[in-house]
C-alpha cells in the first residue's frame, strides 16, 4: 500500500522532469523521500490527531479563513509574491495535520462495496491523468497544435486571470482541502 | 481536435458526477466518496500523497506562471 503511494509520487516527479518543471519534480521527489524514510522508521515525529469536534464555531472559523484567503488570492496579482507566501504558508500549516498519527481511528472495513468504489474512482482518475498527459505532449510536440490539444491548465488559466472567477475557484480549492483534512479523523 | 480534447475532460467530469449520483442511488453498489475517503485517509502515506496533490494544484495555478 505504502509502496503504491510512493510510486505515484515518483512517477509524478519523473513526469514533471520530462515536462521541464524541475521545481514541481523536486516537490514530488521530496514527498516520495519522506514516505520512504517513514517506511524505514527514520522519521519519528510524535504528532497525534485529536478527535474531530465538528462544532458550529469551528465551521464559522474555517469558513471565515477560507473566505479571507479566497478574496486575498483573488485580488492580489496572479503569480505574485503574496500568492507564493499564502500557498507556501498553507503547505507549511498543512504538514503537521497531514502527518499526525490517526491510528486511533477504527478504519472502515474493506468491504466489497468499498473495494469496488475504490476501483471505479481509480479508473476515472487514471483516465483523467492519462488524458491530461497525452494532451500535454501532443500539444507541445506537434508544431502549432497547442490550440488543438489544450491541457487543463491552458483551459483554466484564462478563467483564473479574471479575479471574480479566481475567487470562486480558490474557494472551491480551499473547501476541497478542508473536506479532505477532516476525513479519516477519530470521532 | 480541440473539441475532442475538451470532450475528454468533460467525459471525466461526467464520470465523476455519475459515480456520486450512483453512490446516492445505490449505496449498496457504490459507496459514497466520503466513506471511501474515511477509509483511505486513515493511512498516512495515502493522506500525505492526496494532500500533496491537492496543495500542488494551488502551487501550479496560483504561484507558477505558464511556461
Amino acid at each position: 500500500m505504502r509502496a503504491g503511494w510512493t510510486g505515484v509520487l515518483i512517477i509524478t516527479a519523473v513526469f514533471h522532469i520530462v515536462r521541464g518543471a524541475p521545481l514541481d519534480a523536486a516537490i514530488y521527489a521530496v514527498g516520495a523521500v519522506v514516505l520512504i524514510f517513514d517506511a524505514f522508521g527514520w522519521l519519528r515525529i510524535p504528532l497525534r490527531m485529536p478527535p474531530d469536534r465538528d462544532t458550529v464555531s469551528r465551521r464559522v472559523i474555517a469558513g471565515t479563513l477560507i473566505a479571507v484567503a479566497s478574496l486575498t488570492l483573488g485580488v492580489t496579482h496572479l503569480y505574485s509574491p503574496a500568492n507564493t507566501a499564502i500557498v507556501v504558508g498553507l503547505g507549511v500549516l498543512l504538514l503537521p495535520v497531514a502527518w499526525a498519527d490517526r491510528s486511533g481511528t477504527a478504519p472502515q472495513p474493506l468491504t466489497a462495496v468499498i473495494r469496488r468504489t475504490a476501483v471505479a474512482w481509480s479508473i476515472v482518475i487514471v483516465f483523467g491523468c492519462v488524458w491530461e498527459i497525452g494532451v500535454f505532449f501532443l500539444g507541445r510536440d506537434l508544431t502549432g497544435s497547442e490550440n488543438a490539444f489544450p491541457a487543463l491548465s491552458d483551459l483554466l488559466d484564462p478563467l483564473l486571470a479574471w479575479p471574480p472567477a479566481r475567487v470562486v475557484l480558490v474557494a472551491c480549492w480551499l473547501l476541497g482541502g478542508y473536506a479532505l483534512l477532516r476525513r479519516g479523523r477519530p470521532s | 481536435m480541440r473539441w475532442v480534447t475538451i470532450g475528454g475532460f468533460v467525459l471525466c467530469g461526467l464520470l465523476i458526477v455519475a459515480l456520486v449520483v450512483q453512490s446516492h442511488r445505490r449505496p449498496d453498489r457504490i459507496a459514497p466518496v466520503g466513506t471511501l475517503l474515511d477509509r483511505v485517509m486513515t493511512d498516512r502515506a495515502a493522506r500525505f500523497t492526496i494532500l500533496l496533490f491537492w496543495w500542488w494544484l494551488g502551487w501550479h495555478f496560483l504561484v507558477t506562471p505558464p511556461s
